[in-house]
């Protein structure tokens, strides 16, 4: 059954269940009737025919005693003729008897048929008993003919004449009687049978009458009970919409009453926007009375809310006992809400709400296409949170999520409200500025996005600092694609991130080959530390005074197979940002101390050389540093103070709680510790005195500066240095290339350093040279490496 | 709810229950019995005795068509009493009537009751032309 065949049935079920209730009913009054009226039929037929038949057996009787007559008169010589009587005595016999023509009236000539007197025993008993009587009858009358009166015999056949003609009289009077009385039964039931079918059919008609009503109540009471009963909403308008009939459960749907609802508009129900759709489809349905339609629009509760409908409308004007436009309407609010959740989640990324990687996508897809249009432009953002992974990793993934959430706020509020927020995964964001976007606007839009991040977000009761590499992308009118743009807005993306973080960078072609390059070191980094790419080398680290090596600081190097030895900065950040770094650091803290431990055991020169190794932010905020250095000091058997760990203040200030638990113990392992790159960061002061510091190296830029002239940094070198001997820490200058710069330095108090001047990093084996070499010769040269 | 148009249909039944018992009490009235089938035309059988006091014909009508019974006290023979104007039947004013039945109907059988006294009687059907073609008997009443 097709959705529409069920609604007609649900619709009208009086029309057929009504039939074939009221079939048998009607079948049974027409067999009664019919049966009556046969009946009536074959007695009037009776009666017609019996009337013929009892007045030819009374004529009998006439005929007889004419014939005696004429018989008698005959004898006496008088002209007559009973032969004429005769036959007609014997064919009426005949007649009766068996049926057989007849003279309809007596002394005319016309001819009718006659049926016989009946079939009954008694009656064709009496009938033969008169046949017989009229035989004997014309017997007795031919003997007598032939006499005369004066014969001797003449008198005995003439009482037998008259005997016989009066037996024939007798039983003619007889059969008379008994067709009369017949007749009479006969006619006094037809008068009954009459009446009784008057009685019966009567009565008939007011049962069938009776039983329709009570079918048609019955179906009626049942489509009231299924319509009452059923969830769905009955509803019948006129084509104007005016309610003629609602089921009760509207109650439920819309809070009102079925009877407040008849006579008014079932279109002041509804949403008002969605109300002219179903006018019109109610003016459908009644123009074209063989459809039925389906409709899904909302109706107004009376708490205010609104409720999805949806409903099958179907043409029953035709129809007498509903005469309207049915509305079955079904509650598909749950549906629709459901779905609209859906939708929401296909197009929205559930954890903040903005709009989804697709949806952006298909954002700038759009907006491309009115640029092509309109000659506009528009510009991608990608936003990437620099050190996410750290806060996710150390705070847990809880707070990483609340993080996300804030940011996704914080950078809501900035854009305008045509402007595209999206969250692309990860910690990656995505903005969208469109109608005529410039770089103008896009650098106001990329400040306004910075600015965000410069006030700490809280999470879980933590103040944390986050910043954001943002790369931006600009479209070029009818030349740009969604992929391409999102591509150039990542590759400005990373160029951000390696030009220090924390900043915006706008795409530039060049960009690209940086970004294949970046690619690659990335891809191939994974492999290199299985295939032994790596290699440390070693700058030593000289006493201004004593021109001794004091110690080395050990350097990583990437022995690439294609691309020959690369430094650090081009592939740390990477391996940084990958966490690749962790693994190298270990392996490079590894063999930094096996070397030393090694050095220190076999070179006289070396024996109280100390390693100085550096380490990554991730290594200090990830996981087990401490134990990973104690079980590096037990395996080389290097002395813990012969190792100096080097860290940068920005790793410093990541976390600064849990930095000094971790300093602390690592101080209790007795190795020791160096700020590196001191002054280019924001370190303050209390905070050094935090961190159990045994060291600060003065930053090559510093260092640099102290060569010329007009340079403040001679003077920041020597407050530094100052501050240091303050804080009973030692100083170690970075990238000492000249001998001013060492002259300065000593001048300003500092003890030690490294650089080109003394020695460029150098390899195991030749650093072992250059220790030998030192044995040998004394003190370093300054110009010797 | 199905046995109500039982008892409807019962209380139906019952009236023509009561019919046929009403037709068992017509009783057969007490009497020596006297016998007599009708046939075209003929009694028989054509004479009998009985003792005086109450006396019951049982006239059967084996004859197809209707006959009548009428009983008569007279000294006549059965063939010899005397005939009406129409010379047909018998003239029953010069004779003294004990009683008659005036329709047996072809296959029925007539009763009829009589408290005769002893002499002679004859009985006849005495429609036209019958007590003539033969239909009469005798009865001897005895002391």
């Amino acid at each position: 059954m097709t959705r529409r065949e069920r609604a007609a049935t649900i619709l009208a079920p009086g029309s057929l269940r009504l039939d074939r209730r009221i079939a048998p009913i009607v079948a049974l009054y027409l067999v009664i009737v019919s049966v009556i009226i046969g009946y009536d039929a074959r007695l009037i037929s009776e009666q017609r025919g019996s009337a013929l038949v009892i007045n030819v057996a009374g004529r009998q009787r006439g005929l007889a005693e004419r014939y005696e007559k004429d018989v008698i008169l005959a004898t006496e010589g008088v002209q007559t003729d009973p032969g004429d009587d005769e036959s007609q005595l014997q064919t009426n016999a005949e007649a009766l008897l068996h049926g057989g023509d007849v003279i309809a009236v007596q002394g005319a000539d016309d001819e009718v048929h006659m049926r016989a007197a009946g079939t009954a025993p008694l009656i064709v008993g009496k009938v033969t008993e008169a046949q017989r009587l009229i035989g004997k009858l014309v017997e007795t009358g031919n003997v007598l003919t032939n006499l005369r009166p004066s014969d001797p015999a003449y008198t005995a056949a003439l009482q037998d004449l008259r005997v016989t003609g009066g037996q024939v009289t007798s039983v003619s009077n007889d059969l008379v009687g008994e067709l009369t009385r017949r007749a009479e039964a006969s006619f006094r039931r037809l008068v009954y049978m009459t009446i009784a079918l008057g009685v019966i059919g009567a009565m008939a008609a007011v049962a069938m009458g009776l039983m329709i009503r009570r079918a048609a109540a019955r179906s009626a009471s049942q489509f009231r009970t299924l319509v009452h009963n059923v969830s769905d909403l009955i509803t019948v308008v006129d084509p104007n919409g005016t309610i003629t009939y609602q089921s009760p459960s509207v109650q439920r749907l819309i809070g009102l009453r079925p009877e407040d609802l008849a006579g008014t508009n079932y279109l002041d129900l509804l949403v008002d926007e969605d109300a002219p759709h179903v006018r019109s489809l109610l003016a459908d349905v009644t123009a074209a009375p063989e459809t039925s339609v389906t409709a899904e629009y909302r109706m107004r509760h009376t708490d205010g809310s609104s409720r999805y409908v949806e409903s099958i409308v179907g043409n029953l004007m035709d129809d007498a006992s509903v005469h309207g436009l049915v509305l079955n309407t079904r509650d598909v609010t749950d549906r629709k809400i459901l779905q609209e959740e859906l939708a929401h989640q296909a197009f929205h990324d559930s954890l903040t709400g903005l709009s989804n990687r697709a949806v952006f996508h298909d954002r700038i897809g759009h907006a491309l296409a009115r640029g092509e249009r309109t000659d506009g432009r528009l510009a991608v953002f990608l936003l990437d949170l620099d050190g996410f992974k750290t806060v996710n990793d150390s705070l847990g993934h809880d707070a990483g999520d609340q993080l996300l959430i804030a940011v996704a706020k914080r950078l809501e509020f900035q854009g305008r409200s045509s402007d595209t927020v999206a969250r692309i995964g990860g910690d990656e964001f995505g903005i969208l500025l469109e109608d005529d976007a410039d770089e103008a606007r896009a650098r106001a839009l990329a400040d306004r996005a910075l600015a965000a991040f410069a006030v700490p977000f809280d999470v879980q009761g933590r103040e944390v600092f986050i910043r954001a590499s943002i790369g931006i992308a600009l479209s070029v009118p009818g030349n740009s694609e969604t992929q391409e743009l999102i591509r150039n807005a990542d590759t400005a993306m990373y160029a951000a991130k390696a030009a220090g973080k924390g900043r915006y960078e706008f795409f530039r072609p060049f960009m690209h080959a940086q970004a294949l390059e970046r690619f690659e070191v990335q891809a191939d980094l994974e492999r290199a530390l299985v295939r032994g790419e790596f290699v440390v080398h070693y700058q030593p680290i000289v006493d201004f005074e004593t021109r001794e090596v004091r110690g080395v600081e050990a350097l990583v190097r990437w022995n690439h197979p294609s691309r020959g030895f690369l430094g650090p900065l081009e592939f740390i950040p990477v391996a940084e940002e990958t966490g690749a770094v962790v693994p190298l650091g270990a392996w490079v803290l590894g063999e930094a101390c096996r070397q030393t431990a090694a050095w220190r055991a076999h070179h006289v020169g070396a024996r109280d050389l100390w390693v100085s190794v550096n380490l990554s932010t991730r290594q200090l905020l990830e996981g087990d540093l401490v134990t990973q250095v104690r079980d590096v000091l037990e395996a080389s058997g290097l002395d813990p103070s012969a190792l100096t760990l080097e860290l940068t203040e920005g790793s410093l200030m990541q976390d600064v709680d849990e930095t000094v638990v971790t300093l602390r113990a690592l101080k209790a392992l007795g190795v020791r510790l160096a700020i590196d790159d001191f002054g280019t960061g924001s370190s303050s002061l209390g905070y050094l005195q935090r961190f159990p510091i045994d060291t600060l190296k003065i930053d090559k830029s510093f260092v640099d500066g102290i060569a010329s002239d007009d340079s403040e940094d001679p003077a920041l070198v020597r407050a530094i240095v100052q501050m240091a001997s303050t804080l009973s820490l030692e100083t170690i200058a970075e990238g000492i290339e000249g001998s001013e710069q060492l002259d300065e330095l000593r001048s300003a108090g500092c003890r030690a350093g490294q650089g080109y001047l003394f020695a460029k990093p150098l390899q195991a084996d030749a650093l072992e040279a250059f220790l030998d070499a030192a044995d040998a010769t004394g003190p370093v040269d300054a110009r010797t490496g | 709810m199905a046995k109500r148009p039982h008892r409807r249909s019962s209380a139906l039944l019952i009236v023509p229950v009561l019919l046929l018992l009403a037709g068992c009490t017509d009783a057969t009235p007490n009497g020596t019995p006297v016998d007599v089938t009708l046939k075209d035309f003929s009694m028989t059988p054509g004479e009998q005795t009985v003792r005086a006091g109450d006396i019951v014909f049982h006239v059967s009508n084996q004859a197809p068509v209707t006959h009548e019974f009428v009983v008569v006290r007279t000294d006549l023979p059965a063939d010899e009493l005397p005939i009406g104007p129409d010379g047909l039947s018998v003239n029953e004013e010069w004779l003294s009537g004990m009683g008659e039945i005036d329709e047996v109907p072809a296959t029925h059988t007539g009763t009829l009751a009589l408290t005769l006294p002893p002499g002679h009687y004859v009985f006849f059907c005495n429609l036209e032309g019958h007590y003539l073609g033969g239909m009469h008997g005798v009865l001897e009443v005895t002391s």
